[in-house]
């Protein structure tokens, strides 16, 4: 198996390490949190120009960062739980001083005058941000095609794009730019891209992570939550992301005190697991529902029970999705006028006149349809028929969930029904979202994890989902196919890329 | 339910977006087909349901008090222009 050629990790450069061998390393003195960081800059340095993944580097705060905690480390000074952890963000989050454009025209200057609530924790527990990372404009896309700046590539496939909107999250943890970067999830944005570019991504429960400095794309959905190479790495960024927040009114106070890391290692021993008929579908690729669902055998010897049930609700979940999504998006959207900050057009009669030309100018193509579609589906004729019933259908499927956790404690089934597919092939399309936008709309957590490799030698991503705060269970889940898998260790080789290119 | 060009046209307007006729005329094709195809959700059974929450939600506003926010300049850094301490717009009144 050496399509593309895998990066056999037992290699022990800096870049290809865990948090978990990384904070190791520092402990045991092998090497300095300066040289970790300079050792992922190199790397950003020599390889983004293929992939694409980062909008800003911030080399010089980063290695000042690195040195403080240096200085910590040799003074024997608590350092945090992701002390000395280099990590990258996804460029809709505030950070104080450090541009944050949404991949957008109409933020291309914009340089937040404080720091989100989880930049704050982040740095809390000793993080330090290498840079910003590329998006779909306003989080809205499933490629990162529509990023205003730069195209991102799947460091799998340099032909294929690395999904979205997280699309440089994703490739820059998969490339091995950082061992974590928080992605941000309305409708299946942080699993998607993880699943196709090979990495763990967690859309925790609505409530669990503040959202306070992240720019809104469609607020009763949005989440944010961590991309990671291994499971360990996901529940440690989990923990210490997670927590109420004064500051974001919908940041709920629930189980802060469980472990992640040492509760996912109980293993998947009595848990009941569904797997729901309705999402093996005829829109599945074969190849994936093959490796999902031998996937699903190996929960069954792990002393898990399985279960095949239904629950056709789940079919229209991407219509209400769509809904509602949109709809938010064009109320969010509303306020950039060009009046007091952002891009402002030079050319105008009147004020209607100044509104309208800026918006024009600086959104995208994909962004104003979807301002236009959430505005038709909000006005008077549509109003009723599609965004109440989308209402009503998402209280339905939230009730058909919580009747189905009564029984089991996870469902299982694929990320995507596709396999990463070519740039420009599609630019938009709902469907990519037709696994995972229903937990937006429940407002369940659910996790991706790697679960094999098609015979083109791209990545496939099983998805987990359990009920409002059990990420417990979806660690416990994760890990334990982790472990059965062994196939955490296999990264893509981006200079065995280079050789094919030039050939 | 058909989607005309007039109805993208008051979209549009209700968006303070600017298009073209022609863009107007494939956006109602294009919407034409996305609601059909969100059509879906009609068929569903939806009756019995409301949108009041079924646990009453506690109040968690936090206390209304006045937090300085120190650096001043910092907080106008995105402003296209300030005239002495007021964010300047553009002229849009003669």
């Amino acid at each position: 198996m050496n399509f593309m050629g895998f990066r056999k990790t037992n290699d022990t450069s800096i870049y290809s390490m865990s948090i978990d061998a990384l904070k190791e390393g520092y402990r045991y003195k092998l090497f300095s949190v300066k040289e970790a960081v300079q050792e992922y800059l190199k790397r950003i340095e020599s390889l983004d120009e293929k992939i694409g993944a980062f909008l800003t580097v911030c080399a010089d705060s980063a290695l000042g960062e690195a040195e403080a905690m240096d200085e910590k480390i040799a003074k024997g000074q608590e350092v945090g739980l992701l002390g000395g952890v280099p990590i990258a963000i996804k460029d809709n989050i505030c950070t104080r001083g450090l541009k944050t454009t949404c991949a957008s025209r109409v933020l291309e200057d914009f340089i937040p005058p404080y720091d989100a609530t989880i930049i704050k924790k982040l740095k809390d527990a000793g993080a330090i941000i290498l840079g910003k990372v590329n998006l779909d404009e306003f989080a809205i896309g499933s490629s990162t095609e529509t990023s205003a700046f730069q195209r991102t590539y799947n460091p799998w496939n340099l032909s294929k794009v690395p999904g979205g909107s997280s699309g440089g999250s994703a490739a820059a943890v998969a490339a091995g730019f950082a061992p974590m970067a928080v992605g941000t999830d309305t409708g299946g944005s942080i699993r998607q891209p993880a699943a196709f570019c090979g990495t763990v991504g967690l859309k925790p429960t609505y409530g669990a992570v503040s959202r306070y400095g992240l720019i809104p794309f469609a607020s009763s959905l949005d989440t944010i939550g961590p991309i990671t190479g291994t499971v360990t790495d996901c529940a440690l960024s989990f923990q210490a992301l997670r927590g109420q927040d004064m500051r974001d009114a919908t940041s709920a106070k629930t189980g802060s005190d469980i472990d992640y890391v040492t509760e996912m290692k109980r293993g998947v021993q009595g848990l009941k697991i569904g797997i729901v008929r309705e999402w093996f579908n005829e829109d599945l690729d074969p190849e994936i529902e093959k490796t999902v669902r031998e996937s699903a055998q190996l929960y069954e010897k792990a002393g898990a029970w399985i279960e095949d049930i239904s629950l056709p609700i789940i079919d229209c979940g991407i219509s209400a999705y769509y809904i509602i999504s949109s709809a938010e998006a064009s109320s969010n959207l509303a306020g950039y006028d060009g009046l007091r900050y952002g891009y402002g057009t030079e050319h105008f009669t009147d004020i209607e006149d100044l509104i309208a030309s800026t918006r024009s100018e600086s959104f995208g193509k994909e962004v104003k349809r979807r301002i236009m579609l959430g505005t038709l589906v909000l006005s008077s004729d549509y109003y009723d028929d599609y965004y109440y019933k989308s209402l009503l259908l998402r209280k339905k499927i939230r009730n058909s969930f919580k009747e189905i956790f009564k029984q089991y404690d996870l469902l299982i089934m694929p990320t995507t029904p596709t396999l990463p597919y070519d740039i420009g092939e599609l630019q938009s399309n709902p469907l990519e979202m037709l696994y995972t936008a229903t937990m937006n709309l429940a407002g369940i957590p659910s996790i991706s994890i790697p679960c094999g490799f098609s015979n083109s030698g791209l990545p496939i991503g099983l998805q987990l989902t359990a009920d409002h705060f059990a990420e417990d269970k979806l660690f416990r889940g994760a890990y334990q196919l982790e472990q059965e898998l062994g196939i955490v260790n296999r990264k893509p080789d981006l200079d065995i890329q280079e050789v094919e290119q030039n050939v | 339910v058909k989607v005309e060009r007039d109805t993208i046209q008051y979209i549009t307007r209700l968006s303070k977006l600017k298009i073209t006729d022609y863009e107007a005329s494939e956006l109602a094709k294009d919407f034409q087909q996305v609601l059909e195809c969100l059509g879906n959700i009609k068929e569903e059974d939806l009756r019995g349901l409301d949108l009041e929450p079924e646990v009453e939600i506690p109040s968690i506003l936090r206390k209304d008090e006045v937090i300085n926010f120190e650096n001043h300049r910092e907080l106008f850094q995105n402003a296209k222009r300030i005239r002495d301490s007021f964010i300047a717009i553009p002229k849009v009144l003669d």
